[in-house]
């Protein structure tokens, strides 16, 4: 076991130092001059290359990136060009508030989808089954700068519920209740959809379990039907669930943008695309150095969870 | 689960009776809703234009500008300057700055924090954007502490202006960092300012919270406390919460929803023109648009009318010419350019434009007569212009083809002079130069994205620039502009209207063409 994640550690930091030097070349590569986007369009030549030597950009390609591999190696990300400020500390402070967001989205969903798919798949009324798979149809294919934008007409100006945008009142930042009122619109807008996907996952992998031989076998020894479907199917079924919770992992940095502009969360999907709009290099690459690594870490631990659930893997068969 | 559905449900009832989002609270501050976040504190390092807005409540300029550009270039009240006189020769300005000026630190604020500032702006480390406009300013002095001389190179009608560019910032607390620091500097955490406002808080991407500076030493103290600014990213949500009343104060309203803000008797449109002009950018080193009768004819065939009417709702009109007509240098005898698709079609005949092959397309020069029009993606309106462009040039039979560009790949392409055309438009300063875009050295160095050449154009800009009485520069740019125009390097599309919503509970707003904020600290709640 030791081995195994030892092994998956080491390939999960090249793969990091891999993704990290692409994104590098490749934001470099993209077209559009920050100091373009900087400087008065009137500005002159030399006004430019003043600018470039400010920001470190009138160095060849290679020796930016040797230096900035120097920084990141003393934990320095280097200054955001647009913000003027560490690109640690502009992630340190977007970060929580997305991992706030989508934590809470991700827990919804899954805590739902989960419920919905074993309540379904444990009923066999026909009218119950045929209404689930057309709404949890409707709910998956819901585009989310709509839905978004839905709910906040319906439950915060219409029937005033909760705040349209923004993590907290004025002035009220600091209190956890208000910060949780602000937070259900838009984790509804991100966890719906996914919870209709999660649990038709769940529906699916449930039904097949409870058509396994095995299952037949415990109600014939008579277990009681609560136990077989909570204690041995339910374990089963949770399978490919893990595999999904894995990959939904990486959302928790990287899929809330939409919402977050809709909503006004401050969170680091917007800071990231802001950064992409004005070619802040810094910016960019530290964002996408924490987004490898949680997507990295995220697998990492689906892996561990996987082999938990499943002895087979934990043994290596 | 039923349990817990049922919390969900609880928990919002719950909210429900506790009022919700619906209508202000009575003593909820001043909001002002922006797409945007501010960048920095520091002007001299900023590239955003609301930034440079809001740094005014925080650090003051020497003099205020006003915005009286119609028929002269812009005049000059004191802000930090009590008063100024020119020596005898014109080239040597002094200022006297107000007694007892302070810092919101208590320390005193003098004439050497102006040097300071003025040796930031020269910086080559700092790399400020606007240090072209000191490029005639030979040096700065102060003799003490309330006195600061200034001697320049020459005599021109914006010496003021140009000094005035850039508010001064404190040197005890910006000096404390090394000028090659300031780009990686964050300045909000110097919290002295001389402005009507100083930062009590940024919470970035959140709010920016100003509150009335008890030093402020200009008359007139503000008359709000507090003033927030809520950054609201998404222009349809800022809408919804400036018309749910959550916010007090948008800008730049789509011209769409006007009618919407109309209706709502608790808000009004705040409108007035805008600096700014749209056009069809020509590129001259095309084939197509080489040729002076081809341009003049496709401008004839585009009614800037229909779009404006169409586009703005009427809250535009068809632009005339390279100056903006606010403008005390706009030529006021230069009229639209006629919509008149006759016309036009009998121009691209001489030009050899024909339709050999019947297909309802020109030919010219043996090619077919379309081309590509580029603008930049995400702006709904110019997204629009070139969609009607399109559709009124194919009635003269020349298909556009309309390609919408992310805004770096396009402003590079701009800069590469690499494009056939563009729909796009230019902010105009105050300061008057058609230098900048017009001349024909402004095609290797400066904005003159079409190639435009005219070397009657360049002696008349050279005679504007030279003059020291803006009366006499305003003959040589009127005679540029009628030649700008006879040429149509670009067909000038519209100038619009700046739309911006403001709640009725606020009350002497002053809002113009230099600033949505331009008077903030005499806004006042009813």
């Amino acid at each position: 076991m030791i081995r195994f994640l030892l092994r998956r550690v080491l390939v999960s930091l090249l793969l990091l130092f891999l993704i990290v030097t692409g994104t590098f070349f490749i934001i470099h590569l993209a077209p559009g001059d920050p100091t373009r986007l900087f400087l008065d369009p009137s500005s002159s030549l030399e006004d430019q290359a003043r600018l470039k030597a400010a920001l470190g950009l009138d160095r060849p390609l290679a020796a930016q990136y040797l230096r900035w591999l120097g920084q990141v190696a003393r934990g320095d990300l280097g200054t955001s060009f647009a913000y003027h400020q560490s690109v640690l500390s502009l992630l340190g402070e977007t970060l929580p508030k997305t991992l706030l967001l989508s934590g809470a989205a991700l827990a919804l969903d899954f805590g739902f989808g989960i419920l919905i798919g074993v309540f379904v798949a444990t009923r066999r009324s026909r009218v119950l089954r045929g209404a689930y798979h057309f709404l949890s149809l409707f709910l998956y294919s819901l585009p989310s700068f709509w839905f978004g934008l839905i709910l906040i007409l319906v439950f915060a100006y219409g029937l005033g519920w909760f705040p349209p945008s923004h993590m907290a009142d004025i002035g009220m930042e600091g209190d956890p209740w208000n910060v949780l009122k602000h937070l259900v619109l838009p984790a509804l807008t991100l966890a719906v959809p996914g919870a209709a996907a999660t649990s038709r996952f769940m529906f699916k992998a449930y039904e097949e379990v409870l058509r396994q031989p095995y299952i037949l076998t415990h109600r014939v020894y008579g277990l009681p039907g609560r136990e077989i479907l909570f204690k041995y199917a339910l374990k089963n079924a949770l399978l490919p669930i893990i595999t999904l919770f894995g990959l939904s992992l990486p959302f928790l940095v990287s899929g809330a943008l939409i919402t977050e502009v809709i909503f006004s969360w401050p969170g680091m999907g917007r800071l990231t695309y802001t950064a992409i709009a004005a070619r802040d290099y810094p910016l960019i690459i530290g964002a996408s150095l924490l987004s490898s690594f949680m997507v990295l870490a995220g697998n990492l631990l689906a892996d561990l969870l996987y082999s938990v659930a499943d002895p087979r893997i934990r043994h290596g068969q | 689960m039923r349990k817990a559905v049922m919390v969900f449900l609880g928990l919002g009832l719950l909210w429900g009776c506790g009022g919700g989002a619906k209508g202000p609270a009575p003593t909820r501050p001043v909001v002002v809703g922006i797409i945007g976040d501010m960048d920095t504190t520091n002007e001299l390092i900023s590239n955003s234009a609301f930034t440079a807005d809001l740094a005014r409540q925080l650090y003051l300029p020497l003099f205020r500008e006003e915005p009286d550009f119609q028929e002269h270039p812009p005049s000059f009240v004191p802000s930090l300057a009590e008063s100024w006189a020119f020596s005898p020769d014109g080239l040597t300005l002094t200022v006297k700055l107000r007694p007892g000026l302070r810092w919101s630190d208590g320390k005193p604020l003098t004439a050497r924090d102006a040097v300071f500032t003025h040796r930031a702006a020269l910086s080559e480390e700092v790399a400020w954007n606007g240090s072209d406009a000191k490029q005639a300013i030979a040096g700065i002095e102060a003799p003490d502490d309330a006195t600061l001389v200034v001697s320049f190179t020459r005599r021109y009608p914006y010496m003021l202006m140009d000094l005035n560019e850039g508010a001064v910032l404190p040197e005890h607390a910006f000096g404390r960092v090394p000028f090659d620091q300031w780009r990686r500097h964050d300045f909000s955490k110097e919290r002295v300012f001389s402005g009507p406002f100083a930062l009590k808080e940024w919470r970035r991407q959140e709010t920016i919270v100003l509150e009335a500076n008890p030093a402020y030493g200009v008359p007139g103290r503000p008359a709000l406390k507090t003033v927030v600014f809520r950054v609201v990213p998404d222009q349809t949500a800022l809408l919804t919460q400036f018309l749910s009343h959550a916010v007090d104060v948008m800008e730049m309203i789509p011209p769409r929803d006007v009618e919407k803000v109309k209706k709502d008797p608790e808000v009004e449109l705040i409108a007035y023109p805008d600096r700014q002009y749209v056009y069809i950018a020509w590129n001259l080193k095309h084939p197509f648009f080489a040729k002076k009768e081809v341009r003049r004819a496709l401008s004839h065939a585009i009614n800037c009318q229909e779009i404006v009417d169409a586009v703005w709702y009427g809250h535009a009109r068809p632009a005339v010419g390279p100056i903006h007509t606010s403008l005390w240098a706009a030529n006021r005898s230069l009229q639209p350019f006629p919509h008149d698709p006759a016309r036009a079609r009998d121009l691209l005949k001489a030009a050899g434009a024909v339709d050999s092959d019947g297909d309802g397309v020109l030919e010219l020069g043996g090619k077919p007569f379309e081309f590509e029009v580029y603008t930049n993606k995400g702006n709904a309106i110019r997204e629009a212009t070139l969609v009607m462009v399109q559709d009124q040039l194919a009635k003269v039979g020349v298909r556009v083809i309309p390609k919408p560009l992310e805004w770096n790949v396009f402003l590079q392409k701009l800069v590469a002079r690499d494009f056939p055309a563009c729909v796009q438009g230019w902010r105009v300063a105050t300061k008057v130069d058609l230098g900048e875009i017009w001349s024909t050295r402004a095609v290797t160095e400066g904005l003159n994205i079409v190639s435009y050449s005219n070397p009657k154009v360049d002696a008349l800009i050279e005679r504007a620039r030279s003059v020291e009485d803006y009366r006499d520069a305003k003959a040589a740019l009127d005679e540029a502009q009628a030649l700008i125009v006879e040429d149509q390097p670009y067909t000038f599309l519209y100038e619009n209207d700046k739309l911006n919503g403001l709640n009725r509970r606020l009350r002497h707003t002053r809002m113009n063409v230099l600033s949505s904020f331009y008077n903030l600290e005499e806004w006042a709640l009813r």
